[in-house]
């Protein structure tokens, strides 16, 4: 979160860049967003991003990972007989008793495990709330290959510069990146890569063409209180999911909500940290993630059996179809272009 | 050492200030430049093609997807052309080498299977045998164009006779043509410029004497075109068409009305006074600036050059103008350093108004190569304003100098200003500085790779500087004052002269040059309009006569 050193430039950064129009002055301040307009004139078109808009490039799309998991081991069995370690009927579970969880209580109570049908266990929130929905989290621990310090994650972290994972983010009406009472948030699947520098990193203030695609884009509307936004629920569709030999995988979460902090370096660029909760369905996380899981190294048929071991959800009232699902969403400061074309 | 700096300063800023209150466009009108020709003008020059005039003469043989692999001979630079530093290029052994080599492969591939149509008309009775009527329709056709001349009695039939050998002592037909257009790119008639003139005529009312018709090609040609005479260039000098002022305008103004030729010749004239080339080498502390890619350089250079050529050649405006233009072009590349959304590469964009960029000193270009690997330097831009602008040369400083002393690092102050202020405290620095400093440091704006910035080490960049004694505030104001400071013309016209003669301008090319600046001035400094007037001088088409040899050891301007 921002402090308040931190977010006082920020505000003046925003003043400034809707004063001011486009290039240098974006630079300044830079940062994605602008305030729009610039010069005007001849044959020479001024920049296309609206007054009070602010874009972002994806930079991450990973699992959440809360501090404080696997860092103690617990031999014991495997709910579904299958070990993704060298033993097949015994494993070190990871233990997450202390874990803290920064999310959101997306069903509204705080559940247990005997409670009626798909109950699970919430987890605190980092706020001091209880009743935060992840129950993905006890699937990472089951599938060896999804822990913290396996394969996945780095190749999730590599993801969106390397081009297999491309979206930007859009952030409208924003007044006050304090405290705003209603902003707007589209989250859109974008066709290409950021450029990537020769550290290998995106570079900040790329611009990316949009994917025309009316599906792969979600609305949010939100707010910000004291630096953070946290957004409504809606149905959250990403597409052009190019993972490993994986193509054109989507996924989908039902009353997906955005969480976000906003951290603005020395030179102007902004980074967003976020987490995008949401119901992750049986059929959408395995149509979007289970070739990759078996790609890494897991067994056939292990993430079905994770899902409906901890699946917390029933939309039908008979079967545990849904689970809640976390992804932290890491962006910077960019340009999104192709609107004009997309929408003609 | 010290004092004889001090001594050099004080003597180009005396020149820089006497020049440009000569050359004031606020004269009364006198004749045009075109119309002196009592003025005996500077001596003939042999200039070694360039590298970027070696590939390209031979791109307009045989076509620009032949690939030529540059001769890596240094070119060196005089008065801050190499175009000039080519009448003092020689080729070294080894350079040779390189040259033969490049010339080989050339031959190799305009005669293979797939290319040899373009330049052949007809074809020999036999592929592994010679033929010499074919050989000889080819000499006939190519030779001239190669070696820029027509060919002297009995030249061309030694080149039959040696396509002839060849082709029978290897059986290849081809390969002895490749042996004969090897030997025309090797030979000194293509890899040189070289000049002759007309016997004296004592009855000529003009001083010095006249160029013949072929030197008047090559130099009119690589002037507009950067490359070779084409047949019908060559074709009105041997006519004696270009011996005649009627000829003579038809040919300069069908060079000027090609515009992509004359669009490949302006952007040589500018990556060279630019020297725009050396940014394929910059290197920048990846750690800091990891945005300064490969692409980022390739399309730095390309958008000054684009920004140069639709300014000055198709919107035919104001040369001034082009260190205030808020036109340009961008790519996707280049976006992140400016800070500015790119739908699609090279789309046109314009700065906005009363920000901080204008004009093409505002270009990452200019700033990226201008600058330390790790950091920006205000001396090494204003220093590039007052050499290759403003014709002010600064002589390079004592050895006893060392630059790094004024690194941020080293604790003189958090802004190049606080550190330098302390340089100048010196009086041997401050000679030189006091003029470098207050150009230079109006772009701290903008850090070692261009990007804007209002800060430096955490602390305010003030940006007030001045030019020939007009103040600005910032480097916003910059621009415009560079614009219009009279010695941004006189220079160009300087310049432009120089780099079409091929010399630095002789004793009595004064009243000339001020001639072309007035007329500069009066065609609203429409440069495609100062190239025909320049070569419409007495002194591009005239000569005193062959170079002394110690003149050829002139430096600097």
């Amino acid at each position: 979160m921002l402090g308040v050193a931190q977010t006082r430039p920020l505000v003046l950064l925003l003043l400034m860049a809707a004063a001011c129009g486009d290039t240098g002055s974006g630079t300044t301040g830079g940062a994605g967003g602008t305030g729009g307009a610039g010069g005007t004139g001849g044959d020479f078109p001024s920049n296309p991003v609206p007054a009070g808009t602010w874009d972002f490039l994806a930079t991450e799309l990973n699992f959440y990972y809360p501090e404080g998991i696997g860092q103690s081991t617990d031999v014991t069995t495997n709910p579904c007989g299958i070990n993704a370690g060298t033993d097949n009927t015994m494993y070190e579970a990871l233990t997450y008793d202390e874990v803290v969880v920064t999310g959101f209580d997306m069903d509204g109570t705080v559940s247990s495990s005997d409670e009626g049908l798909c109950g699970q266990v919430d987890f605190p929130g980092t706020d001091g709330g209880e009743g935060v929905d992840y129950a993905f989290l006890h699937v990472i621990d089951m599938i060896r290959p999804i822990r913290p310090d396996q394969i996945a994650r780095g190749v999730l972290a590599q993801a969106p510069s390397e081009g297999l994972i491309n979206f930007g983010i859009r952030l409208s009406g924003v007044d006050d990146f304090e405290n705003d009472d209603s902003v707007e948030v589209l989250v859109i699947t974008t066709i290409e890569p950021p450029q990537r520098g020769t550290d290998g990193r995106i570079i900040p203030l790329s611009s990316v063409t949009i994917d025309p695609t009316p599906e792969w884009r979600t609305t949010f509307t939100g707010r910000i209180v004291d630096g953070v936004l946290t957004t409504d629920p809606a149905e959250f569709v990403l597409g052009d999911i190019d993972l490993l030999v994986i193509f054109d995988r989507v996924v989908r979460l039902t009353d997906a909500r955005l969480r976000a902090t906003f951290v603005e370096r020395d030179n102007g660029v902004i980074e967003v940290d976020g987490l995008l909760s949401g119901w992750w369905s049986r059929e959408n996380m395995l149509h979007a993630i289970s070739q990759v899981v078996t790609a890494i190294g897991s067994n056939d048929g292990e993430l079905a059996c994770a899902f409906d071991t901890w699946a917390d959800r029933s939309t039908d009232g008979e079967t545990c179809d849904s689970m809640s699902m976390i992804f932290k969403v890491g962006a910077v400061s960019g340009f999104l272009t192709g609107f004009d074309t997309a929408e003609e | 050492m010290p004092a004889r700096i001090l001594v050099l300063c004080a003597w180009t800023l005396t020149l820089a200030a006497c020049s440009s209150s000569t050359s004031s466009s606020s004269e009364p009108a006198g004749p045009r430049a075109s119309e002196l020709d009592d003025y005996t003008p500077g001596p003939m020059a042999m200039r070694r093609l360039t590298a970027d005039q070696f590939v390209s003469s031979i791109h307009a043989l045989f076509g620009d997807d032949l690939e030529v692999f540059p001769p890596t001979e240094v070119d060196t630079r005089v008065a801050g052309l190499l175009s000039l530093g080519a009448t003092a290029a020689s080729i070294t052994p080894a350079g040779f080498e390189r040259y033969e080599a490049s010339a080989r492969q050339v031959a190799t591939d305009v005669f293979s299977s797939e290319r040899r149509a373009r330049v052949l008309s007809c074809g020999p009775d036999s592929p592994t045998s010679a033929d010499d009527a074919c050989a000889e329709e080819l000499v006939n056709s190519l030779a001239p164009l190669v070696l820029r001349r027509a060919l002297r009695p009995g030249e061309g039939s030694a080149y039959v006779a040696l396509a002839r050998s060849t082709a029978q002592e290897l059986g290849d037909f081809y390969k002895g043509l490749e042996a004969i257009l090897s030997s025309w790119l090797l030979s000194p008639d293509f890899l040189f410029i070289q000049e002759r003139a007309h016997p004296l005529d004592p009855e000529a009312s003009s001083a010095g004497v006249m160029l013949t018709g072929e030197t008047l090609a090559s130099r009119l040609s690589y002037f507009l075109w950067n490359t070779g005479p084409d047949a019908e260039l060559l074709d009105a000098a041997w006519s004696g068409e270009l011996d005649t002022d009627e000829g003579y305008r038809t040919q300069v103004d069908r060079l000027l009305a090609d515009s992509g030729r004359l669009e490949v010749g302006v952007r040589a004239l500018f990556s060279d006074l630019y020297d725009l080339d050396a940014l394929d080498h910059a290197q920048k502390d990846p750690e800091r600036f990891p945005e300064f890619t490969l692409d980022v350089i390739a399309d730095a250079k390309e958008q000054t050059l684009r920004t140069i050529v639709e300014h000055l050649l198709v919107e035919r405006a104001d040369y001034r103008d082009l260190f205030t233009t808020r036109k340009t072009f961008m790519t996707r590349s280049l976006g992140p350093i400016y800070g500015v959304a790119v739908a699609e590469d090279w789309e046109p964009h314009q700065f906005a108004a009363g920000g901080p960029r204008a004009g093409i000193l505002s270009h990452v270009s200019f700033l990226a190569l201008q600058a330390r690997s790790s950091r920006s330097s205000p001396v090494l831009r204003g220093k590039f304003v007052l050499d290759s602008l403003l014709c002010t040369p600064i002589p390079p400083p004592p050895a006893t100098v060392n630059s790094e002393a004024i690194a941020p690092e080293n604790g003189l102050g958090p802004t190049a200003r606080e550190r330098l202020a302390v340089h100048r405290a010196d009086p041997n620095c401050a000679v030189c500085h006091d003029s470098i400093d207050p150009i230079g440091l109006p772009f701290e704006s903008f850090d070692a790779i261009g990007r804007f910035r209002t800060q430096e080490n955490g602390v305010d960049i003030e940006t007030y500087g001045e030019i020939s004694g007009v103040e600005y505030d910032d480097i916003a104001g910059l621009y415009p004052t560079l614009r219009d400071t009279p010695r941004l013309t006189t220079c160009m016209v300087r310049q432009l002269f120089m780099h079409a003669v091929g010399r630095l301008p002789g004793s009595e090319e004064d009243e000339v040059l001020g001639a072309l600046e007035t007329d500069f001035a009066s065609d609203r400094h429409d440069f495609v309009e100062l190239m025909r007037n320049v070569a419409l001088t007495h002194g591009f088409r005239a000569t005193s006569g062959p170079r002394e040899a110690e003149q050829t050891e002139g430096e600097g301007v």
